[in-house]
């Protein structure tokens, strides 16, 4: 209103009428205010008023028009923002109407320009307005909260390829860790050392590395072995489930060996003593048993491998990690993504830990 | 409960399978033969991921022209830039092209195209800090680079500095709006995105810097495919298409 | 039945068996008595190769065990064992327990191995803990179950491993009555217990064992009654 007003004062004066207060200049001109009829008191009051009326109605009205009739101001104000619909004050009055915007009619000078949003930050900058076409374009950032919302189903998407990752390592895991852990406690010395080697190695090395040896080591080992001696390239999925799958293994053989050998040495004297085979005793005395003590550390493992699996960025595999590493490469927000990663992972973890206890908790009570 | 633990290893071992098969693409024999490419898709403005999770950029739009020259599908793999020669090696794709500048160092591994793009490296330091106006004011200071680009090679031989390598790009201007790097190298089509997109940042152009020259990246051995795409580049050329691009870029 | 040969036990440095030589006769109760680390568990244990011997011989009727070429699971089907601490399968009921052996080692049916089980069960006096598991039985119920699971076996010789050792007092005389009962009925059995009064009663010879050697062995009334040995006086005074 403040702009529509100080218009109204300029035009008033610009026009020459005479000098008795911006009341009676400008527009009414067709009242034709005469000397005589001022006289009578209760005509120039009604007048007045009238005039007083007739002239905000002129002034909030020519915030629209078109400017035809104003001296030698033709500024146009061009306001446009990414994304449109953003609404804009002017040195702090709102404005009617939303991005994107023309404004004419403004005097020359240095205005405050805001544009807000709903779900978007409020942007604002001094506009320098001078004669002719001025532009101004504003790119809107989302609120943390309306940016989190947006990149979610992006992180969603990872997080079930990270499940899955999980979910088909640790049952491989499970496979290799069962016959590895055995044979580490079996009295056969070749498995014993075979077994311990294997553990050994792929506890003693890191995750990392090991996913590193197998993407881009292998292919030229797996070449010159199987193929012409050109590399057989491994697509990441594939070296992805594999590492995790033989790391998983060296885990989970660690812990059933530990499992098998928690079981008191009285429980194997008793089945051998009744004649039964170091088979048949590991088959229907020890193992029974020992299913029971690996189940919470093989949960635990599920859900260090959940967190683990994350390194299979390193070789552009999608899962979640490497698609908030993607977003944050197009969108330079890294506390946001990385916060909201933390979150989903959070959301996978908690109630596998959950179920962990609750499976402790009961096992321990039926032992 | 044993034929139950049965079902549930079949079904597992299925999906496996399944996912197995279904990831391992192989090539595509019946329409057109495919041009695999590799590219570390976070170097904006040459390669990048656009809002609708789309590959966008100059290097992009020109491996699609490329690609269409030699009437071949053309089949994008977004990878780490660490990995991105070793994975060419490895036969994971079968041309790089991702703003990689061509050195002798990389002249020793893989083949490169003719030339198609010229940069310089630039400085970007953040907008109110004046200690640094050129290559010489970053004695002793720290920079930020992407590991292994060619702004990394040229920051880390100026005396006494202290370097902090990065994965990504984005990461090392992170740093150093973070305030822990004085100072970031890279390519000045990349700097001056970076400054455009990002509040707090200004770019210092390097005069006398090395003029580098981008190449598409192919593996030692394969000359055919490399002169395919000389030749495609070659066309381009000629019917004004790259320059077109080039100035459609620098111009932004 | 069993006839031990200079029987010699290492454990690495430690000599534990330093040279045994006894016989034990179909039928006969032997009851091994000694201080603590004189080798009565581990020439018990020898006895059905649950520790190799390191020299020596075993044979038993006539089979000598220690020889490579012997199947040990046949051999120990025919010596039941009772522990100290039970060792009942905690996965099982005390029924299951007790056909577990006879299903997997003789190939019997499941009906005919509860049969068998339930009749052992009421020897021991325990039929209507057939199916309870073992925590919920107390330490002498569950040696009694121990003692029935042995006896599943159909076994010639019924090994002891200080069965009584672990018991509260209380529980220690129904595991007793379920022995004296066995030894009446004519089993042979070979006991290492501290109990003395059962030792006197019950058995037909007494061993006993200092340091690794048998210092002297003979019938309760001599043992007990009048020993020989200067170590064998000592150790009595001690314990009685």
């Amino acid at each position: 209103m403040t702009t529509s007003l100080s218009v109204c004062t300029y035009d008033a004066r610009a026009a020459g009428e005479d000098d008795t207060g911006y009341r009676f200049a400008g527009r009414e001109k067709t009242k034709g205010v005469s000397m005589k009829q001022m006289k009578h008191s209760r005509t120039f009051i009604v007048t007045l008023i009238m005039a007083g009326i007739f002239l905000l109605a002129a002034c909030s009205g020519q915030a629209q028009e078109t400017a035809g009739d104003t001296a030698g101001t033709d500024t146009v104000l061009i306001i446009t923002s990414n994304p449109e619909g953003a609404e804009v004050f002017i040195n702090g009055e709102p404005y009617d109407g939303v991005t994107p915007l023309t404004i004419r009619g403004l005097s020359p000078g240095r205005y405050l320009v805001e544009v807000a949003k709903a779900r978007y930050r409020k942007e604002s900058r001094y506009v320098e307005v001078k004669p002719g076409e001025n532009m101004v374009r504003f790119s809107l950032a989302e609120t943390s909260l309306y940016y989190l919302w947006k990149i979610a189903p992006l992180l969603l998407l990872g997080a079930v390829m990270t499940l899955f990752l999980t979910i088909i390592s640790v049952f491989n895991g499970i496979v290799i860790g069962t016959f590895a852990g055995m044979a580490r406690v079996v009295p056969f010395r070749l498995l014993n050392v075979i077994a311990g080697a294997y553990v050994n190695f792929f506890r003693g090395t890191p995750l990392l590395v090991q996913i590193f040896m197998i993407h881009f080591g292998l292919p030229p080992v797996l070449g010159s072995l199987f193929g012409d001696g050109t590399p057989i390239p491994l697509n990441p999925f594939l070296s992805a489930l594999s590492a995790l799958s033989i790391n998983s293994g060296a885990y989970v053989a660690e812990i059933i060996r530990a499992g098998i050998q928690s079981i008191d040495r009285g429980q194997m004297e008793a089945a051998r003593s009744l004649g039964m085979s170091y088979w048949q005793a590991m088959r229907h005395i020890i193992l029974p048993q020992a299913v029971k003590r690996v189940i919470p550390p093989l949960g635990n493992e599920f859900i260090a491998m959940l967190k683990d699996s994350s390194l299979v960025s390193v070789i552009g595999m999608e899962e979640l990690v490497r698609k908030a590493q993607v977003i944050v490469t197009r969108t330079y927000r890294p506390t946001e993504t990385w916060l909201g990663v933390g979150l989903v992972f959070l959301m996978m973890t908690l109630p596998f830990t959950k179920i962990v206890t609750e499976l402790e908790r009961r096992l321990k009570t039926s032992d | 409960m044993k034929r139950s633990y049965l079902y549930l290893i079949i079904v597992l071992l299925v999906v496996v399978a399944l996912v197995i098969v279904f990831t391992n693409k192989p090539q595509q024999e019946a329409a057109r033969p495919v041009l695999r490419v590799g590219t570390d898709a976070a170097y904006e403005p040459f390669e990048y991921i656009d809002e609708d999770g789309n590959f966008a950029g100059f290097d992009i739009e020109l491996i699609t022209m490329i690609a269409e020259e030699m009437g071949r599908e053309l089949e994008l793999q977004n990878v780490q830039w660490d990995g991105i020669i070793p994975g060419l090696m490895n036969g994971n794709y079968d041309c790089l092209i991702s703003a990689m500048t061509i050195t002798e160092e990389r002249m020793k591994q893989i083949n490169f195209s003719d030339p198609y793009f010229t940069i310089k490296q630039a400085i970007v330091v953040r907008e109110d800090d004046y200690s640094i106006t050129g290559p010489a004011d970053l004695a002793g200071k720290t920079i930020a680079v992407q590991n292994g680009t060619t702004g990394d090679l040229y920051a880390s031989q100026i005396e006494g500095v202290r370097m902090k390598r990065f994965d990504t790009n984005p990461q090392a201007i992170q740093e150093l709006l973070n305030k822990n790097a004085d100072a970031a190298v890279m390519d000045d089509l990349v700097a001056y995105q970076a400054i455009a997109k990002m509040k707090g940042l200004r770019m210092i152009e390097i005069a006398d810097a090395e003029v580098e020259n981008y190449g598409i990246g192919v593996k030692k051995g394969n000359d055919e495919l490399l002169a395919e795409i000389n030749k495609a580049l070659a066309t381009l050329r000629e019917n004004g298409k790259l320059d077109a691009l080039i100035e459609k870029y620098r111009s932004m | 039945m069993i006839k031990v040969v200079n029987l010699h036990k290492r454990f690495n440095s430690l000599h534990v068996l330093k040279g045994i030589t006894t016989q034990i006769n179909p039928g006969e109760v032997v009851c091994i008595i000694g201080p603590s680390g004189s080798g009565k568990s581990t020439f018990l244990r020898c006895l059905n190769l649950l520790e190799e011997p390191t020299e020596g011989e075993i044979f038993i009727e006539g089979v000598k065990i220690t020889d490579e070429k012997v199947n040990i699971n046949e051999v120990r089907a025919e010596m039941g064992m009772v522990f100290q601490r039970f060792n009942l399968f905690p996965h099982m009921t005390a029924l299951q327990n007790i056909t577990i052996g006879p299903v997997q080692v003789r190939k019997l049916s499941q009906e005919e191995a509860e049969e068998r089980a339930y009749a052992l069960l009421d020897k021991v006096g325990l039929r209507e803990k057939a199916h309870e598991y073992p925590d919920n039985l107390s330490g002498g119920q569950q040696q009694r179950v121990a003692i029935a699971r042995a006896l599943s076996m159909h076994p010639k010789a019924m090994l002891f491993d200080e069965p009584t050792s672990a018991l509260d007092p209380e529980m220690i005389k129904e595991v007793l009555d379920v022995m004296k009962d066995l030894a009446k009925e004519g089993m042979t059995m070979v006991v290492v217990s501290h109990e003395m009064g059962f030792a006197r009663e019950v058995s037909d010879r007494v061993l006993f064992m200092d340091d690794g050697i048998i210092v002297e062995e003979g019938p309760p009334s001599q043992i007990f009654g009048n020993p020989q040995n200067e170590r064998t006086k000592s150790f009595l005074s001690k314990v009685l």
